[in-house]
């Protein structure tokens, strides 16, 4: 009874005891946990407060906050599991000795449940109390970010705290359930047995490469090549997908054949510095490339949504300015009989037209029946309406035609309407009212111009549209800065009130709206790229703990045949210069890549200057470098305490 | 001619704040001619390992002189010093200190890969040696793949690629079952017979017996000295065994 009653103690303090005396490594996955956790938690806190979708504009909001959050766990997931089978390697000794002395695997494993047990209410504790403490500031960063009126309360929601208890409840048994595995299938002497056996080679090395690089090349295939439709979240997730299993391939097998080849080059290996680091760098071969393409993989992941985060900061204007030609933009299904109030208005201008969607093959245009087959947005006006709208005159005869896009220059000779043919006289630089832009190659609608109604309605019949003709018509407005708000409140109530009112638009709740999704994604950004840096610093810092304790008995052993404390130095500087660069490498080449697709996803939302993005992606990689040179110097101080100790 | 001479060698360990001192050496004595062969004995705590250490340039002595051909290795600096034991000496260990990362050969290139030697050199000097030390079969194996015997003879390889002027063992045979141990020996007294000067700290009266002198030290003095001259293996045998009763029962010679 006694005995039973000592060992109930006995196990939480050896739990509490393994925790405490392994802090420098637990310390670091306990902050990452609780950090996880505070954000998780003001997610989900903002997901569940109600009160913020009372606010006009906030309809971004909710969906950004919940894409954040499966973001987050889904990325939390492989770092806890990395990470716990880091520390529980570290432990197998203490483990060991303990089933030596008499602990059964029982005990170990009730003792391993109260370390999961402490570690998650401590992550818990910490995370939410943190939550609690900054949530507010946290929310109010997000309305201010966004635009959104501040005088919000945040709110405490129970849903919020089960949420995050229960998700974090789930990973944490995750780890236990992959240590209790990891325990019970181990012998003591197994466990006892420090890793001392070198990497087994990878097998099929060069098939195992080429299969990597051309996994990788079907990940930045798709990347590049991806069209922006339907399947473009598919593709993009693919893309992922393909270029992480690829980073890994071509890191180990990549690893291995360079360092066989540097090994089989004598002249170059058996150099003093060589030696002892491709050697040592050969025999963790797996640890050590997995590390590294977790470095690169996170590296990849800061870097993109660091840039996203930039581009979007700087691109907000662009995105305003190139959709907002004009102040305000009223369509009705018909013209307007009633006259439109204009006080405050510096111009006006009337546009009627029709909008048709059609099938495009080269500057054929075509009906479609199928209702999936991706159609371009067709404009028709005629000579007179293009020119009521205020723009020059033209002089189309019969079977020409004026054309065009607010995107890229369509550059025809001539058009094709269904089975007529048009001469396209002019490509127009500009229309009243509509911003063009190069980089628009996804909202862009083309407008043709045609003689007179006549030739219209011919054409149209051609087309198979028959009946009476479905004109829209569109008022601009450009309005004094004086009491724009009130005007355009008046405007959009006088809309309101016509019959036939199919939309109204203006500037100001188009700021607000872009201003309140792009706040949500900087929000987000930042957010999450604290975490994944958070991630990052932490493999990192493992890494070199793990190696550290791997060659601290290698430089010893050295030190005793003669190598010098200098010279143990610079050896270690020349292993961390020989891997010091890849993860670094690969990271930028993915991001080049993946710009390609952040371009083509930015223009969907509006964002068409390049020159945005790509500065923003020179200075995020320059910036970038400086964090992972500072941090890689940072940590591998840690090595070299451990390998001198 | 005179190799290696010890002169009143003191190792006096302190507590940090001095309260406890404890004379691991007290002033030591002797010498080592060119080619001798010397078993060193002694108990646990005897100071045996002390001196080792000390001759290894790995510890300093509180006070003393130790000169290897007429300089004063004492007086190297630290950063001379790892230079001066890769060319110098040659090093066998109990637990043989092999690295796991590197393969047998590469293992034996270590010290002349770190001393900057070119690699034919080493090539040639390699293929000599494991052949006579019959691991030539061995090279491209890991320490990991090899017995105990097999791993000491790679780390006798090691320490003599190098062609030290002194090989330092520390309980050669410590972890090794008889019959390796046996082997080893025989190895040793090979290497003696070919010139080789070695010194051997080593608790087994079997491996003494291999001496051409046997040093005793018993609380850090030199208890006694047993020369093998001409006599048998059996009477040496008989004779270390008696000189160590009476460094245990602490009786005088």
């Amino acid at each position: 009874m006694v005995k039973k009653k000592k060992k109930r103690h006995l196990l939480p303090v050896l739990a509490i005891n393994g925790i405490l005396k392994n802090n420098s490594i637990y310390g670091p996955y306990i902050f990452a946990g609780a950090f996880a956790v505070f954000v998780f938690f003001t997610l989900s806190s903002i997901i569940v407060n109600d009160l913020v979708y009372t606010l006009p504009y906030s309809g971004y909001i909710k969906v950004l906050m919940m894409i954040g959050l499966v973001v987050l766990g889904i990325i939390l997931v492989p770092f806890l599991l990395y990470t716990n089978s880091f520390l529980i390697k570290q432990r197998k000794k203490e483990l060991a000795l303990y089933t030596i002395l008499g602990l059964g695997k029982k005990h170990i494993s009730i003792m391993l449940l109260i370390e999961t047990l402490v570690i998650y209410l401590v992550v818990l504790f910490g995370g939410i109390t943190t939550g609690l403490v900054l949530g507010k500031f946290m929310f109010i960063l997000l309305l201010n970010l966004s635009g959104l009126d501040l005088h919000i309360q945040f709110e405490l929601n129970g849903k919020a705290f089960l949420n995050t208890m229960v998700f974090f409840l789930i990973l944490y048994l995750f780890t236990l359930i992959k240590n209790l595995v990891s325990v019970y299938r181990l012998t003591p002497s197994e466990l006892m047995r420090s890793h001392k056996e070198n990497d087994r080679e990878p097998r099929f090395a060069v098939l195992r490469g080429s299969i990597g690089v051309i996994v990788l090349c079907g990940g930045y295939w798709i990347a590049i090549n991806s069209k922006v439709d339907g399947f473009i979240f598919t593709n993009f997730f693919l893309a992922i997908i393909f270029v992480i299993i690829g980073t890994y391939c071509i890191f180990k097998a990549g690893l291995h054949v360079l360092l066989t080849k540097m090994r089989k080059n004598k002249r170059f290996y058996y150099k003093a510095q060589n030696f002892i680091t491709v050697s040592g760098i050969h025999q963790r071969i797996n640890k050590s490339s997995t590390s590294l393409s977790n470095m690169c993989i996170y590296s990849t992941m800061i870097i993109i949504t660091l840039l996203c985060t930039v581009s979007l900061f700087f691109g907000m204007t662009h995105i305003v300015n190139y959709r907002y030609a004009y102040d305000v933009e009223m369509i009705f299904e018909n013209q307007v009989t009633s006259s439109i109030p204009m006080e405050n208005v510096k111009q006006f201008n009337k546009m009627v037209y029709i909008d048709l969607s059609l099938v495009q093959e080269e500057n054929h245009f075509s009906v479609s029946e199928d209702e999936y087959a991706p159609k371009e947005k067709v404009r028709f006006l005629t000579q007179e309406q293009y020119e009521e709208f205020g723009n020059e005159s033209l002089n189309l005869e019969d079977g020409e035609v004026a054309v065009f896009t607010n995107g890229p220059d369509l550059n025809f000779k001539e058009i094709h309407l269904g089975d007529q043919t048009f001469t396209v006289t002019e490509e127009l630089e500009k229309i009243v009212g509509v911003n063009k832009s190069y980089g628009n190659v996804y909202l862009n609608v083309i407008y043709v111009i045609l003689k007179n109604e006549k030739m219209v309605e011919n054409t149209f019949h051609e087309l198979g549209i028959d009946g009476k003709l479905a004109y829209k018509t569109k008022y601009i407005v450009m309005l004094n800065e004086e009491n724009k708000v009130e005007t355009i409140e008046k405007l959009s109530l006088w809309t309101s009130q016509q019959p036939g009112m199919l939309s109204f638009d203006d500037v100001i709740s188009g700021e607000a709206d872009t201003k309140s999704m792009a706040g949500g994604l900087l929000f987000l950004g930042i957010f999450c790229g604290i975490v994944f840096l958070i991630c990052f610093l932490i493999i990192m810092y493992y890494k070199q703990i793990s190696e550290g304790h791997d060659d601290r008995y290698n430089f010893w052993v050295m030190q005793k045949v003669g190598l010098s404390d200098g010279e143990v130095k610079s050896t270690i500087r020349r292993q961390i210069m020989t891997v010091f660069f890849i993860p670094l490498l690969f990271a930028t080449i993915h991001t080049l890549v993946a710009i390609q697709m952040i371009v083509r996803l930015f223009a969907v939302i509006g964002l068409f200057e390049e020159s945005v993005i790509v500065l923003s992606s020179i200075g995020v990689i320059v910036f970038y470098i400086f964090i992972y040179m500072f941090s890689y110097l940072k940590t591998s101080k840690t090595y070299y305490r451990i390998v001198r100790m | 001619m005179l190799l290696l001479e010890i002169k009143n060698l003191d190792k006096i360990y302190s507590s940090r704040l001095g309260l406890n001192k404890v004379q691991a050496l007290d002033s030591i004595s002797f010498s080592i001619e060119q080619g001798e062969y010397i078993a060193v004995m002694g108990e646990s705590g005897s100071g045996k390992t002390t001196l080792l250490n000390i001759l290894a340039t790995i510890d300093r002595p509180t006070s003393g002189e130790v000169i290897l051909e007429g300089e004063n290795i004492l007086g190297l600096k630290q950063s001379q010093l790892s230079a001066f034991r890769r060319d110098n000496l040659g090093f066998v260990f109990q637990d043989f200190n092999l690295l796991d990362t590197l393969s047998i050969e590469d293992n034996i290139y270590l010290p002349m890969v770190l001393a900057g030697e070119s690699f034919g050199d080493m090539e040639e000097r390699m293929k000599a040696l494991t052949k006579r030390l019959g691991i030539e079969n061995l090279l491209k194996k890991y320490p990991y793949e090899v017995s105990g015997g097999q791993k000491q003879r790679t780390a006798v390889a090691r320490a003599l690629i190098t062609r030290p002027k002194l090989v330092l063992a520390d309980e050669p045979t410590g972890a090794l079952d008889s019959k390796s141990s046996e082997h080893l020996l025989e190895l040793f007294s090979e290497i003696h017979k070919g010139g080789q000067t070695i010194l051997m700290v080593t608790h087994s009266i079997k491996a003494a017996c291999h001496a051409s002198r046997v040093l005793f030290i018993r609380d850090g003095k030199i208890f006694n000295q047993i020369y093998r001259g001409v006599n048998s293996y059996e009477k040496m045998y008989k004779k270390i065994s008696e000189t160590l009763t009476s460094l245990q029962v602490g009786g005088e010679f």
